[in-house]
């Protein structure tokens, strides 16, 4: 079941995230090759292109968070609802699909994002030979970090790496996931819903802010170096905290939206 | 399978201040059609929706099957809600799939029967669909089910005599021992003579729940006339 | 197929009556088989159960019998249909002299009145 709705979650956003993302890629194309001019100090058109890129960027950004959220309250509590919910489907399952199709669409968007840069950068390189000298020096300049990061702090790059991308993983499941629970606890409440979910989400996100403060293992930049001998579990430590506290939050805010949208689900 | 397919006890909803069902207690057999009867306002969508797990009951239960609405309920109940509820940009043989893949009891070929004689196309979007011909989509969608229970929301109410006469001989050649059709409707001289038990509802009250030759008998008259007589304002 | 019926009476009773008329006149010969009951009540417009028990009434008086295999078929006892004719017609003639009563007639002059009736027609 969970596979088939993933597959109508993407039927019903593929077409607009693509029209959306070869926006992006043509305009970054645009703007790299109007940087190509003249390099002039006052290349207008350029400097133009590229303000319409940084703010196309920003809106595709916008746009995937919208859609989120959109997805969501459109989908299971506006008119649709009465076709989602009554599919033979248990509601985590519903949840489940929107969850993995905005994890999916946040990180195509994040690569886009990326890939839109590279475009433009290739567009934007003077001449074909220079273009492969330049390949050159940018992978010395991506290999370089690595080593260079072992040497100042004594652990692995790829370690590193790895924590960073799992809590990105699930930072961005319990920050969906918070969004959802706003919508659902907002659809409690019969009038101005929207505005109460909206409420609930900025409560619940300061709540959860000033909690985790008081929550021992909280250290700050300072006292990380001030271990400086054993500097290297001291983040592992950090890192693993905000993994662990998402993985909570993230559980914590799928079940309360999972157990209303099953038992206190009111479509008018 | 049990005797009793949908089953009510003191089944109360609640809006705010507004009462929508007080306290209805109800029991519907397999095998029947079945006229939930009553002026808008009544409380017909409200029972509907609740039977389909839509709306959470203020107290009081509701069973299907004896069990509460939920995957299990909603894979034996077809429902045809009064309101377009279908996503706008699907084709409509995109939502004949759709059905396909959720729903055990559909059949695919039984649909596009069904939606060839209504000389509707499978590669129209909805969107580009008039009203009623979006109703009769939906309408083909909910009969195409083998289901135990139908719950048909003012099925016939915007469309043409001729499309009501068809979604009628639908509802009857669909017939069987089983299944148990609910039709709520305030068109009651059409539906009349395809049904074999009326339920009337007003303000959230259940006021009768019989046969309808047993009124036609008693009454002397057709349940429409009665209907009118009991709902006069 | 010429179902008509109106408000204030049994579904049932009215079936049934139609049923007879419809043997009676012969649209519904002798060993005609009869539609099952969920084709005959889609296109007459009828809910199923109601058919159902006008079709029992009518294998309980004897003009329609059910083959397990084959389906529902109007008797092939000649007698029985004659003899419903004449009850139908019977019912009909106590009707007319019932009505024309009413109106004041006598017997007699009802019975003249159909006679010079049926020479006109």
């Amino acid at each position: 079941m969970l596979r088939k709705l993933l597959k109508y979650e993407f039927l019903a956003t593929a077409r607009v995230f693509g029209v959306c993302y070869l926006g992006l890629a043509a305009l970054s194309i645009l703007a790299g090759l109007s940087m190509k001019f003249p390099a002039t100090s006052n290349n207008i058109v350029g400097a133009l292109m590229l303000m319409a890129y940084v703010c196309m960027l920003a809106a595709v950004m916008l746009f995937t968070f919208l859609t989120i959220i959109r997805r969501f309250y459109k989908n299971l509590l506006g008119g649709e609802g009465y076709l989602m919910n009554t599919l033979p489907v248990r509601s985590w399952q519903l949840v489940t699909s929107k969850l993995i199709a905005s994890l999916a669409w946040s990180a195509a968007s994040l690569v886009m994002a990326a890939l839109s840069f590279a475009l433009l950068t290739i567009a934007a390189v003077p001449t074909f030979s220079l273009f492969w000298k330049d390949l050159a020096t940018v992978w010395d300049v991506l290999t370089y970090p690595p080593a260079y990061f072992e040497l100042t702090t004594g652990f692995s790059f790829w370690l590193f790496l790895l924590e960073v991308l799992l809590l990105l993983l699930v930072d961005g499941i319990s920050s969906i996931c918070l969004l959802y629970t706003s919508c659902m606890v907002g659809h409690q409440f019969r009038r101005w819903r929207v505005a109460a979910s909206i409420i609930v989400y900025f409560l619940i996100s300061f709540l959860v802010s000033a909690l985790l403060d008081v929550l021992p293992g909280n250290a700050s930049a300072q006292q990380i170096f001030a271990l400086a001998d054993n500097i290297s579990l001291a983040v592992n430590i950090q890192f693993w905290r905000l993994i662990l506290v998402d993985v909570v939050l993230g559980s914590i805010y799928f079940a309360v939206t999972a157990y209303l949208l099953e038992k206190r689900l009111n479509l008018e | 399978m049990t005797e009793e397919l949908l089953c009510c006890r003191g089944l109360g909803k609640q809006f705010g201040h507004k009462v929508a069902l007080a306290g209805v207690d109800l029991s519907l057999g397999r095998g029947r059609i079945i006229g939930l009867l009553g002026p808008n306002g009544s409380g017909k969508t409200t029972l509907i929706k609740l039977a389909n797990g839509l709306l959470t009951p203020t107290r009081g239960e509701i069973l299907i099957n004896g069990e509460v609405p939920g995957p299990a309920t909603k894979a034996v109940v077809s429902y045809l809600p009064d309101a377009s509820y279908l996503p706008s940009w699907m084709r409509v043989r995109d939502l004949v799939n759709m059905f396909d893949d959720f729903y055990a009891d559909f059949s695919a070929d039984r649909a596009v029967e069904m939606l060839s004689t209504l000389e509707i196309s499978g590669a129209e979007r909805l969107k580009h669909l008039s009203k009623g011909t979006k109703e009769k989509v939906q309408l083909v969608l909910a009969m195409s089910r083998q289901a135990q229970l139908y719950l048909l929301d003012e099925p016939i109410g915007g469309v043409d005599p001729a499309a009501r006469d068809y979604i009628l001989r639908t509802i009857l050649q669909n017939y069987s021992a089983e299944a148990t059709v609910l039709i709520s409707t305030h068109l009651i001289s059409d539906i009349e003579p395809v049904l074999d038990e009326a339920i009337f509802i007003q303000n959230g009250h259940i006021l009768l729940h019989r046969p309808v030759d047993d009124i036609r008998e008693t009454e002397g008259k057709s349940v429409d006339e009665y209907f009118r007589e009991v709902f006069k304002c | 197929m010429s179902w008509t019926f109106d408000g204030g009476r049994p579904l049932y009773t009215q079936l049934v009556e139609q049923l007879k008329a419809k043997i009676v006149s012969g649209e519904y010969p002798p060993g005609q088989r009869i539609p099952p009951v969920r084709e005959l009540a889609a296109e007459a417009g009828v809910n199923p159960n109601t058919l159902q028990r006008a079709f029992s009434e009518l294998e309980r008086e004897g003009l329609l019998h059910a083959e397990r295999t084959s389906g529902r078929f109007v008797t092939e006892d000649v007698s029985l249909v004659e003899y419903l004719r004449g009850e139908m017609a019977r019912e009909l003639a106590d009707q007319y002299l019932d009505q024309t009563r009413q109106l004041g007639y006598s017997n007699e002059q009802a019975v003249e009145l159909i006679r010079r009736r049926s020479e006109e027609t």
